[in-house]
């Protein structure tokens, strides 16, 4: 890093910016490419909110900012600690336990995933009726729908716990309650946090079921100032309100991280509790009542109205089922691939800027779909 | 951009391809039906296009000169003329769409043209009013009616409609007040669908609901026997019948600006708006017809013929945004 004194500064800062993109490998390139487009609507809205404020604008902050504020956290509030009670205690019987139909309702456990939210939502109100079509109601729906994402993250790192820590514990004489409360729990804490994120943001994302059980949301408003009143700049506005949220949620989650890092060599398998008789009946409820819930219920009434459809129209379906499936597989090909380009730069350079592409590649996620629409 | 002319079957010169493409708000098995009827009469290929109003006119705009669409075919008229103002349509004129379709019920210039009609009515419980307590849209803002109001949110598009044309008879402050009389009339906050409030009306959580004709016409033929006994705890009011009419909002179709095939889509718009396609709308959609020479569906005319509003539907769309205001302001959802 010394320079010689007969260069000028600015031969040196040319040949310093030189070294540096020489530095800068094929991997980094592209994942920096990978960041820039997930980040074209940020930007977008960045640009529009130069331009001055809308008289629409100016209507929805005085009548609507106020209610869309509080409706979309008390949902992500009310979704978040149910898919936690729904997730949590299945995750970790499902990780540590041993009882009759375990592996069975392992899988059983991720199915809601396929139901989304709406569906999952209109299904609901036709079995119970309008009475569940308010905030409590659809936080509870939602939970049904989203507890999946808390149930796995939660249930890999319960996995991926050490036996012999628990062990120690055990050997120290906390009982089971106690190594679950204060050593499996609080290790298995930024996964959880991770997963109940991409809850919120899922339920900060929903539109349609929020609609349909007439609880506005965010989202909701951004859709109603961009089409019902025909102003993009009120949108816009919008938008960077929730931006907000949805960063202040992912500093959290990073922060939270941060604060524990834990770092651990799997010694062995850990040793499944094994549960009979009354223990193991509870435990197959406990897993049981999300898939019921989350899966079983829905489905049911679902085949129920397919059954009372006059004639089932199963070749629009057929080709709707192949639109769908070509969908999901090429962005999930999309997916998987910057992901890996995502994960393998930061893996092989250790620099500041990879780490920065990477980190907002990810926001990419958080972004609402009616912000990038 | 006019384009004038018949459905000529000579000039295709440009064209060798026949096809149609549709860019459609509306959902029914009916439709498609229609489609394929059109494709065996003229050897022309329908080839549809379904998503909301709204997201279909955001993507003609963002296609532009490219975009594929022919016609587009909306389920409100406030729809159509944003579509219009935005320059997304093409004025036609054509003789047997001005017999096909009333003045009221088509752009002056022939940017657009009415499909079918949907009056917006009051259903109401037939066992706890006497349709002699029913009287205006008005009307139902009077504090006797506290607690037996249901009417979905004001995110719909037909409620939207009909604020707009509440609001270009009555002026702002006296919609406003209306709107405000509304909410606190309201049984429950505003959800769910039309067919929710009948069904809510049956399971005694109201008493009168503002709903579509066609629901239902839907509900009362339907597989689910709860949905029919919905339909049949409601009778059917036509408001406004001493004034202004009942106010009817369309389905309606436009010809797009850019349309590569002009021509079939006005051989199409002139199917729909024909006899065979009219008759069909109305017995299995339960739509009213807007080609005056055919007749409503048995069930709708034992519901009674009405006085329907005559504003031109232009304006629904000219309001909209206003009326938007006008909900929010008045605190409805």
């Amino acid at each position: 890093m010394e320079v010689r004194a007969s260069r000028t500064p600015a031969l040196h800062q040319l040949s310093g910016w030189r070294r540096r993109v020489k530095s800068l490998n094929g991997w980094q390139i592209a994942s920096a490419l990978a960041a820039v487009i997930s980040l074209i609507p940020l930007m977008f809205i960045l640009v529009h909110l130069a331009e001055p404020a809308s008289d629409t604008w100016k209507h929805m902050a005085d009548y609507l900012l106020l209610p869309y504020i509080t409706r979309t956290l008390l949902l992500m509030l009310g979704t978040g600690a149910l898919t936690l009670l729904l997730g949590i205690p299945a995750a970790w019987l499902t990780a540590s336990c041993a009882f009759p139909g375990r592996k069975i309702i392992e899988m059983l456990l991720a199915l809601p995933l396929a139901i989304p939210g709406y569906i999952m939502a209109y299904s609901y109100a036709g079995l119970l009726g309008s009475g569940i079509m308010n905030l409590a109601g659809l936080s509870a729906v939602l939970s049904f729908a989203l507890y999946p994402y808390v149930y796995m993250i939660a249930r890999s790192a319960f996995l991926q716990q050490s036996a012999s820590l628990r062990e120690a514990a055990r050997s120290m004489g906390l009982g089971q309650g106690g190594a679950f409360w204060r050593i499996s729990l609080p290790m298995a804490r930024p996964a959880i946090i991770g997963g109940l994120a991409l809850v919120m943001m899922e339920v900060i994302n929903d539109y349609g079921a929020v609609k349909y059980y007439g609880v506005p949301t965010f989202t909701a408003g951004i859709f109603r100032a961009w089409f019902s009143m025909d102003d993009l700049n009120a949108a816009v506005r919008l938008s960077a309100c929730l931006l907000l949220v949805v960063f202040a949620l992912l500093s959290l989650e990073r922060y939270q991280r941060g604060a524990a890092r834990i770092s651990e060599v799997r010694t062995h398998a850990p040793a499944r509790i094994q549960l009979q008789g009354l223990k193991a009946f509870a435990a197959l409820a406990v897993c049981a009542l999300p898939v019921l819930a989350g899966f079983l219920l829905p489905a049911v009434k679902l085949l129920h109205w397919n059954f009372q459809a006059d004639s089932p129209d199963y070749v629009n379906l057929a080709n709707a089922l192949k639109n769908t499936l070509f969908l999901a597989a090429a962005a999930a090909a999309l997916c998987v691939c910057v992901a890996l380009l995502l994960a393998w730069t930061a893996r092989i350079s250790h620099e500041q800027k990879a780490h920065l592409s990477v980190r907002l590649a990810t926001l990419g996620y958080a972004v609402p779909g009616a912000v990038i629409a | 951009m006019a384009w004038q002319g018949c459905a000529t079957p000579g000039k295709q010169q440009a064209e060798p391809e026949k096809v149609v493409n549709i860019y459609t708000h509306r959902h029914y098995d009916t439709d498609q039906q229609l489609f394929d009827a059109f494709e065996k009469q003229t050897g022309i290929k329908v080839n549809v296009v379904k998503a909301a109003d709204d997201e279909l006119i955001n993507r003609m705009e963002s296609e532009g000169p490219n975009c594929p669409a022919d016609l587009l075919i909306t389920v409100d008229a406030g729809r159509l003329y944003r579509a219009q103002e935005r320059g997304l349509l093409q004025t036609v004129t054509s003789p047997s769409l001005d017999a096909q379709v009333p003045a009221n019920l088509r752009d002056p210039q022939g940017h657009w043209y009415g499909l079918t009609r949907r009056a917006r009515v009051i259903a109401y419980s037939k066992d706890r009013v006497k349709p002699a307590d029913l009287s205006t849209y008005e009307a139902l803002a009077d504090a006797k009616w506290k607690g037996k109001v249901l009417v979905r949110s004001s995110d719909n598009l037909y409620n939207q409609s009909l604020m707009a044309s509440i609001l270009s008879y009555n002026g702002e402050e006296a919609t406003l007040g209306w709107a405000k009389g509304i909410v606190a009339n309201m049984a429950r906050e505003p959800k769910g669908n039309d067919r929710d409030q009948v069904k809510a009306i049956a399971a005694g959580e109201g008493d009168v609901a503002l709903v579509n004709t066609y629901y239902i016409g839907l509900l009362s033929t339907s597989k689910d026997e709860a949905e029919r006994q919905a339909a049949a705890a409601i009778r059917i009011f036509f408001p406004n019948q001493e004034g202004r009419g009942t106010h009817v909002n369309i389905s309606g179709a436009g010809i797009a600006r850019f349309a590569p095939h002009p021509e079939y889509a006005l051989q199409l718009l002139e199917f729909l708006t024909g006899k065979e396609a009219q008759s069909a709308f109305a017995s299995a959609n339960f739509e009213y017809p807007v080609n005056p020479a055919v007749e409503a569906d048995s069930l709708l005319k034992s519901w009674g013929t009405f006085r329907s509003d005559t504003l031109n539907l232009s304006v629904l769309g000219k309001l909209n945004k206003d009326a938007v205001q006008i909900f929010d302001k008045a605190g409805w959802k």
